[in-house]
């Protein structure tokens, strides 16, 4: 579909009275809302009909996530009526919008670590005895009801912290969808799934639907909106561009509304390797976390990008960790060509091992500080002096090279959309100058014209000798990216792959028969807290 | 470079170079808690000196900053701490401590070298304690310090015999002095001050202990040796807070065992008052130095009115109840309005102070 065309899917000038009419489950008319220096959204009006599936489509910073602050009353706009069910949202509170049958599930994470999963999910509905006391038992048996009505493979009784990411994800999902409600809000919410947990996702999206509720569901996986949504809309630079039945549509013509422009999305040119591979530059040897990763040898040569391809708990992360000095194996050694043993993150990062962890609101940024700040932190700070105004030239450059949008580099990290923070952190260790660069789900949340950016940032610096370690559970970024495959299944490495040979298809059906062949075998302890676990310096 | 596209219609971002550096969002923030409390002390200052007309005169503002020398010198410290995420509540009793041992050395004939450098070694092993135990058995420095408030207070009152020791002349010059034309204590605060706010806002530590308070997991993923820098913190404040007891041991010429006690709240309620979350990540020296002139001027304000001495701590604590809950209540409302329109409010009031340098930290200078 042609852009000119696809402009016409939008309901002109958003005639009020349809909008506000009771047809629409939820709807918006004239939303704006400017923040300092940003107009975030500008004249939306959208309409969400009763039992479908609407997908929120835009890059990084279009105004996704400030248009359902708004719809679901966390946010006030400037100008413009919030309807559900065709009532007009008077009084802009979530307790508003909640009493009127909406629910959210937030773009950032909010499990209480040391609940049980069963507090989690009946959060705000505890279940009260005759005394109007709440009783243990009674949570875990009305919780663990519930996640078996949803096909979720949790114990109620568990520690929420103990859960990997993606579980937490789970049970938020669960917490959201624990009261009957009109309208359900998903913001991103396969961000930090995988595969198979994302089916479990889908299949709740469509049993949801089945029941009557609407859905709004914001991703940045644009295969997803083909298998579940039945709507989208897309917005560009805060303004409505696009409202188009998904049967319409396709990839390309969903890309070309959500950017202006065409997106490459496929597998990038590089530079021709050497025939005779260099010297490894990190070596690590029969390293082993018992419980966590079965002992195995991996060698990272400069230029090159190897990637770890692997689910959640597959034992990646931890080893991403152990080439960045963030912990120490516990049998084993890693080594760095002319530093030798790691012996602290902090050593590891001045001797040039970058890394960029999963969680990057709580490990990778310091949210309200400046930009400049972010930028120059830990062994990104060279000098021993601070003068404000170098730095805030220096930042401005170190923006502009990392490709940053943000309005200057004296406000906060907070502010920017999450794209544009995972480019900070990227600009951290490009001035930092680093030898190794260690990334963990680099794209997380990122935009597809983002993503392609940063993996031409990436390819960039392995031209410079840089080399590039990569975990990720996304396949096409590693087929888009990897010049070698490490697949990884419970903790223990089960294929590799090098060059042409790595494809999605591929690496979908190693990972597979990985896990069939390590079956029950492996010391699998999937709860594996990456939070904690980073802490421990010493073990 | 490699055969790459990097098309320039792809290039998403038109930052930020040609628009050239701009405040910090951070230093409005600061602003936001200093203008009001500037604002409290000249208002109070006034109305005293027009009840008064002594009140205003330089020998009262030199007795103020001297009163409050201490004070300013202990909360210089406790900035640090308080901005790198942790807390120490024994000062109070550090500075009874090493006032005690001082005069007892001065007592025995020590040299006033020798007691100095005792005194600063005894401050740096407490907080080596401190900082040793926070780092690396990861306690709670607020239950640490805690017991260390007792165990030090203990100690005054055990090598004192509970009774102030008498020092007739020793480190008579830093109580007394004038130098620069000033009372001693008064120039130590301001020289402790301008350098404690040079160490936080223009070097990489300081930079560095902001990052720590703000999310020390993101600090050490980043390269930051975390647990070196919570035991230099921890050293430098009790260091400072030793030399905060020397110096309150040359003003009251003997070293009291209970001259400190009671000091750490009024430090923390200085510190936070000038802006510093106990959270971490938050605060700055010129803050703390306006929260210890706050502090200075409510005392003097209400000897000045004569106010009866059992009204006094109602008035004073009245007043820092006021002030916190007017800079909370700002803070909120310009966070609730998303900034557009609270926070055009406040530049318009503060864009006069903040235009001649807009530079990227607040101005360190001290009281
Ligand atoms: N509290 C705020 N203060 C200032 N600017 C903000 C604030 N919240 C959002 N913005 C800005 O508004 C714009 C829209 O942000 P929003 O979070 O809605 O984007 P998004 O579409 O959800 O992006 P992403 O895909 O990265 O989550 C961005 O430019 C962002 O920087
Ligand atoms: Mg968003």
């Amino acid at each position: 579909m042609e852009r000119g065309s696809a402009l016409l899917h939008v309901e002109p000038a958003a005639a009020a009275g349809d909008l506000a009419d009771p047809g629409f489950a939820i709807s918006c008319v004239g939303i704006s809302k400017s923040f300092p220096g940003v107009r975030a959204l500008d004249d939306v009006s959208i309409g969400l009909r009763p039992g479908t599936v609407h997908a929120l489509l835009g890059e990084n910073g279009a105004g996704k996530s400030t248009l359902i602050r708004i719809l679901t009353g966390a946010e006030r706009p400037d100008a413009g009526q919030v309807y559900i069910g065709g009532e007009p949202l008077r009084h802009a509170t979530p307790v508003a919008a909640r009493r009127l049958g909406v629910r959210v599930l937030p773009q950032e994470r909010h499990v209480a670590a040391d609940l049980t999963v069963g507090h989690n999910v009946l959060l705000d509905s505890l279940p009260r005895n005759a005394l109007g006391l709440v009783s243990a038992r009674a949570i875990a048996r009305r919780a663990q009801a519930h996640l078996d009505r949803l096909g979720l493979d949790l114990d109620a009784r568990a520690r929420a912290g103990d859960l990997t990411a993606a579980q937490q994800q789970l049970v938020e999902l669960a917490r959201t969808t624990a009261r009957p409600a009109q309208v359900i809000v998903l913001d991103e919410p396969t961000a930090s799934l995988a595969g198979d947990e994302v089916e479990v996702l889908f299949r709740v999206i469509r049993s949801l639907r089945e029941n009557g509720t609407t859905l709004l569901y914001i991703s940045h996986h644009l295969h997803e909106v083909f298998e579940v949504a039945d709507a989208a809309t897309v917005l560009r630079n805060g303004r409505h561009v696009l409202d188009v039945p998904v049967a319409e549509t396709d990839t390309d013509g969903l890309l070309r509304a959500m950017f202006d422009r065409e997106i490459q999305h496929s597998r990038l040119p590089r530079a021709p390797r050497p025939s005779r591979p260099p010297a490894p530059v990190l070596e690590a040897s029969a390293v082993a976390v018992p419980g966590q990763l079965a002992s195995l040898d991996v060698a990272v040569r400069p230029g090159e990008v190897l990637a770890l391809s692997g689910p959640a708990g597959s034992g990646t992360s931890v080893l991403a960790e152990l080439l960045a000095g963030v912990r120490e194996p516990v049998e084993g050694t890693v080594e760095l060509a002319g530093t030798g043993r790691l012996r602290s993150r902090a050593a590891a990062a001045s001797a040039g091992i970058g890394f960029v962890p999963a969680d990057r609101k709580r490990q990778a940024l310091l949210l309200e500080r400046a930009i400049v700040e972010n930028l120059q932190l830990g062994a990104a700070a060279r000098s021993r002096l601070f003068r404000p105004r170098r730095a805030l030239r220096d930042a401005a450059t170190a923006l502009e090279r990392g490709r940053v949008r943000a309005a200057s580099p004296g406000s906060p990290v907070r502010v920017l959309s999450g794209g544009n923070q995972q480019r900070v952190v990227f600009a951290r260790w490009l001035s930092a100058g680093c030898r190794v660069l260690v990334l963990d789900q680099p794209t997380a949340g990122v935009d597809v014209a983002a993503k392609f950016d940063i993996y031409a940032q990436l390819l960039d610096l392995t031209a410079e000798g840089v080399a590039v370690v990569v975990v990720s559970s996304d396949y096409e970024e590693i087929a888009a990216l990897a010049d070698r495959v490490v697949v990884m299944v419970g903790g223990m490495a089960t294929a590799a792959l090098e060059g042409d040979a790595i494809t999605p298809e591929r690496l979908y059906e190693l990972e597979t028969a990985g896990a069939h062949e390590v079956g029950e075998s492996v010391v699998l302890d999937d709860r594996l807290d990456v939070r904690t676990a980073s802490l421990e310096e010493d073990r | 470079m490699t055969t790459l596209q990097d098309p320039p219609a792809q290039a998403p971002a038109r930052p930020t170079a040609a628009r050239g550096p701009r405040l910090q969002h951070t230093t409005t923030q600061a602003l936001r808690t200093i203008v009001p409390l500037l604002v409290l002390v000249v208002g109070l200052a006034l109305y005293t000196n027009s009840e008064n007309a002594a009140f205003l005169r330089g020998s009262n503002i030199e007795n103020i900053l001297t009163q409050v020398a201490v004070l300013g010198i202990l909360a210089a410290g406790q900035t640090f701490l308080l901005i790198g995420g942790q807390m120490d509540l024994s000062v109070g009793s550090l500075v009874s401590l090493v006032g005690v041992l001082a005069a007892k050395q001065f007592a025995a004939g020590w040299s006033t070298v020798a007691v100095v450098a005792f005194g600063l070694a005894l401050g740096a092993l407490v907080g080596l304690v401190w900082g040793l135990v926070v780092a690396y058995l990861d306690v709670p420095p607020f239950i640490l310090t805690l017991g260390g408030l007792s165990v030090l207070a203990s100690l005054a009152l055990v090598f004192s015999d509970n009774v102030p020791i008498r020092v007739d002349d020793g480190l008579d010059s830093w109580g007394f002095g004038q130098w620069f034309g000033l009372r001693a204590p008064a120039v130590m605060l301001i020289v402790v001050l301008v350098l404690a706010g040079m160490l936080l806002h223009l070097t990489r530590f300081g930079r560095t202990t902001y990052a720590l308070g703000s999310s020390q997991q993101t600090a050490f993923l980043a390269g930051v040796p975390v647990r070196r820098h919570i035991v230099l913190l921890f050293v430098g404040n009790s260091t400072l807070a030793a030399f905060g007891g020397l110096v309150l041991m040359a003003r009251l010429a003997a070293g009291d065992p209970r001259a400190g006690s009671g000091l750490e709240l009024s430090v923390i309620a200085v510190t936070v008052l000038g802006g510093a979350a106990l959270a971490g990540g938050r605060g700055t020296m010129l803050g703390t130095a306006v929260g210890v002139l706050v502090f200075g001027t409510i005392t003097a304000s209400l000897t000045f009115l004569r106010v009866p001495g059992a009204y006094q701590a109602l008035v004073s604590g009245g007043i820092l109840i006021i002030a916190v809950v007017v800079t909370a209540a700002a803070d909120l409302r310009s966070a609730r309005a998303g900034g557009a329109r609270g926070r055009s409010a406040l530049r318009g009031l503060i864009a006069p102070l903040t235009r001649p340098s807009s530079r990227g930290t607040p101005p360190p200078d001290g009281a």
